[in-house]
C-alpha cells in the first residue's frame, strides 16, 4: 500500500498539452490518476477551428503574409506556415518576449495543443546507431538508453497515433506499425526504384528512397473512429486544425482520451512559473502558475509533475523554481539544466529534374509528406571515408510538374496556367543533426521579467563548423542522390536561410539523461536525479537528436516514463 | 453576408455529413465566427481611371473564354484592395507610380481601341520575359503577379477556370485520357 503522508490536489500535475503533454495525461489518466493538466495557450475546442475549411477567397488577403503581422508576430511571421489561416495558433511575440544573446528563433504555440497542432507530421523512428552517437564521437553526454530500450514503446504509442508510409528495409530508418502509405508518384517510383536498383549512389550503399512517413490516416482503426477521428482527405492545411483529426494532433487524440476518463482537469491560460520544491522532503510540491487573463496567481500539489512544455519553456520553468536548496534551479546539482541545447540545421540540398518518359499520368487526390532520404553518410566504412563531420542528415522535399514558362496573355496564358508539362522536378532539402555542445545553452535575465512575472530567457545557441561542414555536403550528396536516382539537370542548393538556430523547430536538449548524477540532470527513465518525483518528457529530455523529426519520439518516451513512474509510485517509492 | 454565411454553414455542415455521422459536430457559432472573419469592407485607394486600367490589362491577361476572366472574378477590386490594404505605404506608392508610367508609356491606355490596347500588353508582355526584362519591365511582372494570384485565389478562377477540390482525396493514378473525361483539359 501506498502510504500517504500529505494530500494532495491532484495525482499528477502535467506542464503542458502538446505532442509530450498529451501523451503523458492519456496514460495517466487511463491508469486513474487525477491528473491536472496546466497550458499557457488559449483554449481551444476541436471541430471548432475558426478557419477550417474557408476557401482562399474567403482568407483575408487571400491568405498572403501581410506586414501587418510584423506588428504582433515579428518572429512567428517569419515562418511561411504562419499565415492568415493559421497565425492565431502562433504566440504574440509582443507578450511573450525572450533576448537572444545569439540569434535563435523560439516559434511557439497559442493555444492548447501545442505545436501538435503546428508540426509537419513527419514520423521516423530513431535507429541503434542514434543512441550511440554521443558515445561514439565524444560530443555531449552519452545516453542511458538504447533502441531496445525505446522500440517497445514506438511498438505501444504507433497505433494510436497513426502513421502511413511504406514498409522497407532500410536498416538506418527502422519501420514504424503504419497504416498504407499515401501513394508514390512516378517520379517517385522512379527514384525509389534506381536506388534500390543500383544500391544507393556512388560512395552512398545505404543511400535510399522512402515515402513520406507521417501521421496522418489512411485507414482508421475502430479505436480511431471511436475517438471522432476518420480518414485524411488531404486537404493540405492541417495547421488550420482538422475536425475529424485526419492527421494526430494532441487536442484530437490523447486529450479527447483522457478527457473520456473522467480524470483529467484541463486548464489553459495557465502559465506556469515555477515548480515548488520542499526542503523537508526533498520532493517537489506543485507548481504556482499564473492566469494569463486575469493574472492571479495559484499554486496546486501533486504526488508527481510532469514537464511537458516543451524544450525551452521547461528549461526556463526550472530554472526559474529557485529555493534554498536550488539557487540556479530545481534539481540542478549538477549544473548542466539548459546546456546542450541544440536544433536541427538546414540549407544545404539538390533540385533535378525529369525530362520527357512521364507525360501520360495523372493525378487525382493528393499524398501528404511526400518523400524521405534518410540518412546515407557516416553509416558504414563507405560512406565515412571522405565526410570532414560527425553525424549525418536526411533528406525531406518535393517534386512534381515543372509549370509552364509564365509569359504570354490571353488564353493561352490563362490554360496554361494549368497544364502539365512532361518535366518533373524533385527537390531535396536536408535535416541534419547538431552535437551537442556544453556552450550552446539558454539561462534567465537576471532582472527582466515579462508581464505575467516569468524570468525572461536567454538563448546563447549558434551552430558550429560540424553543422557548416554538414551543410556542404547535403548539397554534394543530394546532387549524387539525384543523379543515381534517375533526374537530369541536377544543380546544388546552399542557402543561409536556415543558418539561425530555431529556424526548422526542432529545438531539444539543456536536461540530458544519464546514470551518473554529476553528470547528468535526469535518469534513464526522465526522472531528475535529485527530485524523484519531477521528469522531464519534452525535447528537453534528449541528450543528441537523430536528424530525424523528433514528435513521435517524444511521445514514445512520454508513454515510457508514464509506465516507470506508475510503477514507482505503486512502489511506494515516489 | 448572409449569403456567404450560409454557404460556409453548408460547406462545413457538408463536410462533417461526407465524412460520416461520428465527428464530432461543428456548432453554429463556430461557423459564424468563421464567417465574420472574411468579411469586412473593403478598402479602396485606386482612381476610377487606374481601376479602369488594371480592369482592361488584367481582362487582356486572363480574359473571358468558355470560363470567366478576370473582370468577372473581381480581379481590378482585388488589387484595389491588396493595394490600400496590404501593401506598405512605400509600396503603395511604388505601384501606383508604376501604373501611372505604364499608363504614360501607352500614351494614356484609356483612349487606345480595344486592338491597340491588346497590342500593347502584348508587346509589353513580350519584352517582360525577354532578356533583361526583369528589372525594365518589373512593374508590368508584378502587375502581371497580382493579375494571375488574384484569378486564381477568386472564387470564380478556382470553382470555374480552375481545378479546385476542398476535399481532394487519396492520390490516384490515372491515364490522360481519364484526366480529360473528368476536367475537360490537360
Amino acid at each position: 500500500m501506498v502510504k500517504k503522508t500529505q494530500k494532495y490536489d491532484y495525482d499528477v500535475i502535467v506542464v503542458g498539452s502538446g505532442m509530450s503533454g498529451g501523451h503523458a495525461a492519456m496514460e495517466f489518466t487511463k491508469k486513474g490518476y487525477k491528473t491536472l493538466v496546466l497550458d499557457r495557450g488559449k483554449p481551444i475546442e476541436h471541430g471548432n477551428y475558426e478557419t477550417e475549411g474557408l476557401a482562399p477567397w474567403q482568407i483575408p488577403f487571400r491568405d498572403k503574409k501581410s506586414h501587418h503581422m510584423k506588428v504582433r508576430q515579428p518572429l512567428q511571421s517569419t515562418k511561411g506556415v504562419c499565415k492568415p489561416s493559421t497565425k492565431h495558433h502562433y504566440i504574440d511575440d509582443i507578450d511573450y518576449p525572450y533576448e537572444q544573446e545569439k540569434p535563435f528563433k523560439w516559434f511557439r504555440s497559442a493555444k492548447v495543443g501545442g505545436k501538435s497542432l503546428l508540426w509537419a507530421r513527419h514520423s521516423y523512428r530513431w535507429n541503434k546507431w542514434d543512441f550511440k552517437a554521443n558515445a561514439k564521437d565524444g560530443n555531449g553526454v552519452p545516453w542511458p538508453i538504447g533502441y531496445e530500450d525505446i522500440e517497445p514503446w514506438y511498438d505501444y504509442v504507433e497505433p494510436f497515433i497513426g502513421i502511413a508510409g511504406l514498409e522497407e528495409d532500410i536498416p538506418q530508418l527502422p519501420n514504424s506499425k503504419f497504416q498504407p502509405p499515401m501513394g508514390l508518384n512516378a517520379v517517385e517510383r522512379m527514384v525509389r526504384e534506381n536506388l534500390l536498383k543500383k544500391g544507393g549512389a556512388p560512395g552512398l550503399p545505404l543511400a535510399r528512397f522512402t515515402q513520406g512517413r507521417v501521421a496522418h490516416l489512411t485507414k482508421p482503426t475502430q479505436e480511431q473512429m471511436e475517438l471522432g477521428r476518420g480518414l485524411c482527405m488531404r486537404r493540405d492545411q492541417c495547421n488550420r486544425g482538422c475536425s475529424w483529426s485526419g492527421f494526430y494532433s494532441s487536442v484530437g487524440g490523447s486529450l479527447v482520451v483522457a478527457k473520456k476518463t473522467g480524470n483529467m482537469t484541463l486548464q489553459s491560460d495557465a502559465y506556469v512559473l515555477e515548480v515548488i520544491y520542499d526542503d523537508d522532503s526533498g520532493k517537489a510540491t506543485g507548481v504556482r502558475y499564473v492566469n494569463t487573463q486575469t493574472l492571479e496567481q495559484t499554486t496546486v500539489t501533486a504526488r508527481v509533475v510532469f514537464m511537458c512544455a516543451s524544450t525551452l519553456a521547461t528549461l526556463q520553468i526550472l530554472m526559474n523554481s529557485t529555493s534554498k536548496h536550488w539557487p540556479n534551479g530545481i534539481g540542478n546539482k549538477s549544473g548542466l539544466l539548459g546546456h546542450y541545447v541544440m536544433d536541427h540545421i538546414g540549407g544545404g540540398g539538390a533540385r533535378g529534374h525529369k525530362i520527357g518518359g512521364l507525360k501520360d499520368v495523372y493525378y487525382t487526390g493528393r499524398a501528404i509528406g511526400s518523400m524521405y532520404l534518410p540518412r546515407s553518410t557516416n553509416l558504414t566504412e563507405e560512406d565515412s571515408k571522405d565526410t570532414d563531420y560527425v553525424r549525418g542528415f536526411g533528406f525531406q522535399g518535393q517534386n512534381g510538374r515543372q509549370k509552364l514558362p509564365r509569359s504570354g496573355i490571353g488564353k493561352v496564358y490563362k490554360e496554361g496556367g494549368r497544364d502539365y508539362s512532361d518535366t518533373w522536378f524533385m527537390t531535396l532539402e536536408g535535416f541534419g543533426e547538431m552535437i551537442p555542445t556544453f556552450d550552446n545553452h539558454v539561462y534567465l535575465h537576471k532582472t527582466k521579467k515579462d508581464k505575467f512575472g516569468m524570468a525572461l530567457l536567454v538563448t546563447s545557441v549558434e551552430y558550429t563548423d560540424n553543422c557548416k561542414k554538414m551543410v556542404k555536403d547535403m548539397a554534394s550528396v543530394g546532387e549524387r542522390i539525384l543523379y543515381a536516382g534517375g533526374m537530369d539537370k541536377v544543380k546544388m542548393n546552399l542557402s543561409e536561410k536556415d543558418g539561425i538556430p530555431g529556424n526548422l523547430i526542432h529545438e531539444m536538449g539543456g536536461a540530458p539523461m544519464g546514470n551518473d548524477p554529476s553528470t547528468s540532470y535526469l535518469n534513464k527513465w526522465n526522472q531528475s536525479h535529485e527530485v524523484p518525483n519531477l521528469f522531464i518528457t519534452d525535447g528537453a529530455a534528449y541528450n543528441s537528436q537523430s536528424c530525424v523529426n523528433p514528435s513521435l519520439t517524444f511521445m514514445a518516451m512520454t508513454a515510457r516514463a508514464v509506465d516507470y513512474a506508475d510503477k514507482q509510485i505503486k512502489a511506494g517509492r515516489i | 453576408m448572409a449569403d456567404i454565411n450560409l454557404n460556409r454553414r453548408r460547406f462545413v455542415t457538408g463536410l462533417t455529413a461526407m465524412m460520416g455521422a461520428s465527428f464530432v459536430s461543428l456548432n453554429a457559432g463556430a461557423i459564424d465566427a468563421a464567417v465574420a472573419f472574411q468579411s469586412g469592407a473593403r478598402a479602396k485607394i485606386l482612381t476610377s481611371s487606374q481601376l479602369e486600367l488594371v480592369k482592361l490589362i488584367g481582362e487582356i491577361i486572363i480574359p473571358q473564354t468558355d470560363t470567366p476572366g478576370a473582370i468577372a472574378a473581381d480581379v481590378h477590386g482585388y488589387i484595389d484592395y491588396m493595394v490600400a490594404d496590404f501593401m506598405t505605404v512605400k509600396a503603395q506608392k511604388a505601384f501606383i507610380k508604376g501604373l501611372d508610367e505604364l499608363d504614360n508609356k501607352a500614351g494614356g491606355f484609356l483612349k487606345l481601341d480595344a486592338t491597340s490596347q491588346e497590342a500593347f500588353v502584348a508587346e509589353l508582355d513580350k519584352k517582360a520575359y525577354s532578356k533583361g526584362g526583369k528589372t525594365t519591365y518589373g512593374f508590368y511582372r508584378s502587375l502581371k503577379a497580382w493579375v494571375t494570384t488574384g484569378f486564381f485565389t477568386s472564387k470564380e478562377g478556382l470553382t470555374e477556370a480552375g481545378a479546385y477540390n476542398p476535399l481532394p482525396g487519396p492520390l490516384r493514378e490515372v491515364t490522360r485520357q481519364e484526366w480529360l473525361e473528368v476536367n475537360g483539359w490537360a
